[in-house]
């Protein structure tokens, strides 16, 4: 398949997954990374930062996530951990509504292909 | 390799600068993060993709037209070093007639160089004003067509 086509697809459900993450408690940006390669890379593919980050500055931009800067001495500096504002917690509610309703809407239509003559 | 990365990341790069300072902030502290979890440079790169792919990425997500925002920081140049050009001009103009005219109700108006020697003329303000307004005009074409190329270019 085209793999164009298949990145798009993801995009979105990214989006989606991120902030689930996210809302069930405040992470890093490397945990989020891990939680997706954990669990998902063999649908999804393995997540890298190079997807991961700018859906979080969409997502932040947007003003559904907000991060705090915890000192990190190890590596010199800060680090972000990342958490739901309360838009984005509403948010949340509502992508997961519609997920449910979506998934249910497109196994309607390509679950049965053959009983249609 | 690290710093070469972040460094064409930084190039390639145009938000405003508080985003783009978060940005760079970031990149950081995933090499870092990624280092002390003991993932070498080339690794952590594989997995940010080419830095201006990355640049792009980023660019977008915070709905930044890159390419726009660069040629409208050019324009801004351009006018800048044209208006320079303008006054030193008009400045260099001026002087220059200051320099030719000869006062009024002056008795006597010497055609050839006098040997008087007056100190601290060795600076012509004339030239130097026309200088830089010629500089700055020039700045300002060739930035002003830098700005429509890169635009015919994107188009």
């Amino acid at each position: 398949m085209d793999g164009n086509y298949i990145r798009q697809f993801k995009k979105g459900s990214l989006e989606l997954i991120l902030l689930a993450l996210i809302g069930k408690k405040e992470r890093y940006g490397y945990e989020l990374i891990n939680e997706l390669n954990a669990k998902g890379a063999d649908v999804l593919g393995y997540a890298r930062e190079g997807t991961v980050y700018p859906i979080l500055y969409r997502l932040e931009a947007g003003g559904l996530i907000g991060h705090r800067l915890v000192p990190a001495p190890a590596n010199g500096g800060n680090r972000k951990s990342y958490s739901l504002t309360p838009e984005g917690a509403r948010t949340l509610e509502e992508l997961k509504k519609l997920w449910s309703a979506y998934s249910v809407c497109v196994d309607g239509f390509i679950g049965d292909t053959e009983d249609e003559e | 390799m690290k710093n070469s990365y972040i460094s064409r990341v930084r190039r390639k790069l145009t938000l405003p600068h508080d985003k783009k300072k978060e940005v760079m902030r970031d990149l950081e502290d995933i090499f870092a993060t990624a280092k002390e979890r003991g993932e070498s440079e080339a690794e952590t790169i594989s997995r940010l993709g080419a830095p201006d792919e990355y640049a792009r990425e980023t660019e977008a997500a915070f709905g930044v037209d890159g390419a726009r925002l660069r040629r409208k920081r050019l324009a801004v140049v351009a006018f800048a070093f044209a208006f320079v050009a303008v006054v030193a001009l008009a400045f260099g103009v001026a002087a220059g007639y200051g320099v030719q005219r000869i006062p009024e109700g002056a008795i006597g108006y010497a055609e050839a160089m006098t040997d008087i020697e007056v100190e601290g003329a060795g600076f012509d303000v004339y030239a130097a004003a026309l200088g830089a307004g010629s500089v700055a005009a020039c700045a300002a074409i060739a930035l002003g067509v830098a700005a429509t190329v890169t635009r015919k270019r994107r188009e």
